[in-house]
């Protein structure tokens, strides 16, 4: 794997769509379709990424070094040819676990100041 | 799937391969192949989990979707374009520089020696600097500040940033001179300062330029 001159708080914060594609890519590697509805499980449909949001992050991604495509596809007979798989690059895990520090930090803030209820 | 999706899904594929025409031609040869397997899987789960019922809703979602989308691409591919450019130009822009300086050194060299003051043997442009040493050394200086201050990103730029100049410039320096055997050639010191600016300049711009397009 290349090594990337980033360093991972650079990219922070990232925007919605890339902290839940790295969310979802963090389990292992998925398909376009698999991260869309990864993503919407996720979010509780909040968040319904169409084709073009969805692939225009994931050349951002890669451009990045965040992710990269996998050569691996898990049973080629069954699967549509046109399909990649993508995975997390260290980087992209990195990036991903800065990015859930600080929201769990914005959390922290929150609930401190009773806008959120207090954990059970 | 029953036929009658199946010649729904054929029909909405068709119209979504047209809508797929304004992206950019990269991103479309890149991209296209796999967009339009996510839309099939997308909409053939929609069709069988809710039949004619989820048409309206698949073209909402996928035209907002597109028109987001295309205009954020089109908006990178420029931005791309613009990056490029401007590094391709990059060089051809020290060069300018150089011819400038070597024409002013000479132009100068030209004045002095019509106005009937003795000629140094040396090239016309390192004359200069020999005989005003004091003023070409503090016009060079001030030339390396500005330079510093405009490879500067913005208002947030770090001292250990110019200092990254400070440091690329004085570097190229010291290598011209040695190639010149220690001779102080004004064209020389204004190459050295525009490369070292862009040492300093062209990582942050690479840098920005990612972070952007996250």
């Amino acid at each position: 794997m290349a090594h990337s001159p980033l360093r991972a708080d650079e990219l922070l914060p990232l925007t919605p769509p890339v902290f839940h594609i790295l969310l979802a890519l963090s389990d292992g590697e998925r398909h376009g379709y698999a991260i869309m509805q990864a993503v919407a499980d996720d979010t509780g449909g909040a968040l319904a990424l169409g084709p073009g949001t969805l692939y225009g992050c994931i050349k951002r991604m890669l451009a990045a070094r965040l992710i990269e495509e996998s050569d691996e596809r898990p049973d080629p007979a069954l699967d549509d040819e046109r399909r990649r798989y993508y995975r997390l690059t260290a980087l992209g895990d990195r990036v991903v676990r800065a990015e859930a520090k600080r929201l769990s930090t914005a959390v922290s803030a929150a609930r401190a100041r009773r806008l959120l209820p207090k954990r059970a | 799937m029953r036929r009658r999706h199946e010649r729904t899904l054929r029909v909405l594929i068709r119209g979504y391969r047209l809508l797929l025409r304004a992206y950019p031609r990269e991103f479309r040869a890149r991209f296209g192949g796999e967009m339009i397997a996510t839309f099939r899987t997308s909409a053939c789960k929609r069709l069988e989990a809710r039949g004619v019922l989820a048409i309206p809703g698949l073209i909402l979602h996928n035209t907002r979707d597109w028109c987001l989308s295309v205009a954020k691409e089109h908006s990178d591919m420029t931005r791309a374009f613009r990056l490029a450019r401007w590094v391709a130009t990059l060089p051809l822009a020290m060069l300018a520089s150089y011819a400038v300086l070597r024409l002013v050194g000479l132009a100068i060299s030209s004045v002095v020696a019509a106005a009937g003051f003795r000629t140094l043997s040396t090239p016309p442009a390192r004359a200069i600097m020999t005989m005003f040493p004091v003023s070409g050394m503090f016009a060079m200086s001030a030339a390396f500040v500005g330079t510093a201050l405009i490879v500067a990103p913005d208002r947030k730029a770090s001292v250990a940033r110019i200092a990254l100049a400070v440091v690329g410039t004085f570097g190229l320096v010291f290598i011209g001179d040695g190639l010149l055997y220690f001779a102080i050639d004004p064209a020389l010191w204004g190459l050295c300062v525009l490369a070292g600016g862009a040492a300093a300049y062209l990582p942050w711009r690479f840098r920005s330029f990612r972070r952007a397009t996250v």
